[in-house]
């Protein structure tokens, strides 16, 4: 019985603490929390069946990348210290860390590849790791379109990043780029961000700030300056929650006039039934991720649609990817392989990804 | 100078194609291809000479002449990656080499030292027209990957033209069959890509295609990723599946078998199939 009034008081305290960094997640009905939290396990499962004996993950390191951060991110807050689970696909990492400093088992994908490590292995807090972080940050980079490559500042690929074979960039590209450096605090003055932040710039339908003559004016993102692979330079949702995070992680403020638009352009094409603005249903998870990151970026868990209705986008986003989950644990885009989301493990850790940021 | 020069080689070569010493228009001179022991020796031609040594040499001048001025039609205006440039120019150097190659009429049983000469010659042609147009930038393995990557096509192609021709009894028909084969495999991941895209073919498909186009053998040998480039990402979707490029070394001991069983196909093909 004491233990009982004892157990009450300390709830009662803990509800009269300030605790605004989890304001949004405690605010969330707790069943759906229980089904996100259920949905998470759900999928770690699915992946530690999957992890071969090597620690990876479709013998990929972006694909080992982005499924450890999905562990190390998690409600259950696993560390090197949970395990070979957590140490091997670690290792797998580490062992594909090349002498220019990228990370990548392949020369295809090597920018995606090194921005996803990077971001993984920052997510171990493990100071030991600093100087495998300094050299893909330097990497990135180095990578990133300019002068040194023939492209003056005038030319749509200057300040762009592309998967890293070729020299084609792509918003994509960069904005994984960009949550690499940001998430490992590179050099706030380098000259890496302005550039970045012109190309990201470029794939804007905005034509104030986007000197390319095919610019709209809907505040939307395409995939790169003059082309969406859904047809035309149409804005998309998975390209303008890519832009909106470009923005936000590359520092511009949320009043600055280019965030407004692209908020404005979610606003006004909030759904999660689809990828709006694409032709089908090709990248669809990317678009949850994105969704969730850029979200979480902007700091507001409600938002108004231009209809004047409220939504609560993490409750929204945990719904329909609780939905989406196979009884298996995990989840795969069945319509379209592209972008590799016909990969389960891909798609399971993007969306254990997407429900760790929404329950955040 | 380097154009100039290549360009009245060129012409000089093509008129003395056309033209005997009286200035008539008349079949090219013709003189002896070394046969194997016991075939009859046959004629060929002198411009399309098969010989080594200075037909090669010839062959080469013409080559960078013909693949420069194709390169820099593709490449047109604004700044292209230097891969790119190299393997356009690549690719221009090795058309130019098929067109100017002895034909199934000039060439009856072909000896492996001319056609491997020949190769050579077009390989060194590629290389040269690389150096001159792009530089080192690549680096050195880059632009001899590049340049033994058109000799071992060069060798390949001509060998399946003049076998073509031969068993179809006529040399445009020949070059016809196998210049469409060759556009087919090497666009194949660009109109193949939709299919691949509807049947959700598996990485081992979508590899066997990418590895199959005579493009992605030139691609490699210079470490290009060329599905990921602007025009065949927007033409193609097979970049954004999963899928690798072949090894330099397994895409040259492939095109290379195939070109030496052609080589021999041509020297041993029986009289009787032979109708060009």
């Amino acid at each position: 019985m004491r233990c009982r009034w004892i157990a009450l008081g300390l709830s009662l305290l803990a509800a009269l603490v300030p605790f605004p960094a989890g304001a949004a997640a405690d605010a969330m009905d707790a069943a759906l929390r229980d089904k996100a939290r259920h949905a998470v396990d759900g999928g770690l499962h699915f992946l530690r069946e999957t992890q071969a004996e090597d620690g990876s993950w479709s013998k990929s390191v972006g694909v080992t990348a982005i499924a450890l951060r999905a562990f190390l991110e998690s409600y259950r807050h696993y560390s090197e210290a949970d395990g070979a689970f957590v140490t091997r696909p670690l290792a797998f990492i580490l062992g594909h860390v090349q002498k220019d400093g990228s990370i990548s088992e392949t020369k295809q994908n090597v920018a995606y590849n090194t921005a996803t490590a990077l971001i993984a292995i920052q997510a171990t807090a493990n100071p030991k790791h600093a100087g495998v972080i300094r050299d893909a940050q330097q990497f990135l980079a180095r990578h990133q379109i300019d002068e040194g490559e023939g492209y003056p500042p005038d030319h749509a690929y200057h300040g762009g990043i592309g998967y890293g074979g070729d020299e084609r960039p792509d918003l994509s590209n960069e904005y994984l780029a960009i949550e690499a450096l940001r998430a490992t605090s590179f050099d706030p003055k380098s000259p890496v961000w302005a550039r970045a932040l012109k190309f990201v710039s470029r794939c804007q339908n905005r034509s104030e700030s986007n000197d390319q003559s095919w610019a709209a004016n809907d505040g939307g993102f395409t995939y790169m300056p003059g082309y969406s692979p859904h047809g035309g330079t149409g804005s998309y949702g998975a390209m303008t929650h890519a832009g909106l995070i470009s923005l936000l992680f590359a520092g511009v403020d949320k009043n600055d006039p280019r965030v407004r638009a692209a908020y404005d352009w979610i606003r006004a094409h909030y759904t999660l039934e689809e990828n709006p603005g694409a032709a089908d249903k090709s990248g669809l998870y990317y678009y949850y991720t994105a969704f969730a990151q850029s979200m979480a970026a902007y700091g507001s868990s409600k938002v108004t649609t231009t209809d004047g209705v409220e939504h609560d986008w993490r409750q929204d986003l945990i719904r329909k990817i609780v939905s989406l989950q196979d009884k298996d644990g995990w989840w795969a885009n069945a319509e379209s392989p592209r972008w590799w989301e016909g990969d389960k493990n891909l798609t399971t850790a993007r969306m254990v990804v997407a429900l760790n940021l929404a329950t955040r | 100078v380097f154009r100039f020069l290549g360009w009245t080689t060129f012409a000089r070569l093509r008129y003395a194609c056309r033209r005997d010493d009286t200035g008539r228009r008349s079949e090219p001179p013709a003189d002896r291809e070394r046969s194997p022991v016991g075939a009859p020796a046959t004629p060929r031609r002198v411009n399309a000479s098969p010989g080594s040594g200075p037909a090669a040499v010839l062959d080469a001048i013409t080559t960078l002449a013909l693949g420069e001025l194709a390169a820099l039609g593709i490449l047109r205006d604004g700044p292209v990656p230097a891969k790119a440039e190299a393997l356009a120019f690549a690719g221009a150097a090795l058309i130019a080499a098929l067109w100017v190659a002895p034909d199934a009429r000039a060439v009856r049983r072909p000896s492996l030292a001319p056609a491997v000469a020949r190769s050579i010659a077009a390989g060194a042609a590629a290389g040269l027209l690389i150096v001159a147009n792009v530089g080192w930038q690549l680096g050195p393995a880059r632009v001899l990957g590049l340049a033994l990557g058109v000799a071992v096509l060069a060798l390949t192609f001509a060998s399946a033209t003049r076998v073509v021709g031969h068993l179809v009894g006529s040399v445009p028909r020949g070059r016809l069959a196998v210049g469409l084969g060759v556009a087919l495999t090497g666009t194949a991941p660009v109109w193949l890509g939709p299919a691949l895209e509807r049947l959700e073919a598996s990485q081992t498909i979508v590899d066997a295609i990418v590895a199959a186009s005579p493009l992605t053998y030139l691609a490699v040998m210079c470490g290009y990723d060329y599905l990921h480039q602007q025009w065949f990402y927007v033409h193609s979707p097979v970049a954004s599946f999963r899928f690798a490029y072949p090894a330099p070394i397994t895409s040259t001991a492939g095109y290379l078998a195939i070109g030496l069983a052609l080589l021999s196909a041509d020297r041993h093909l029986p009289e009787r199939w032979r109708k060009a």
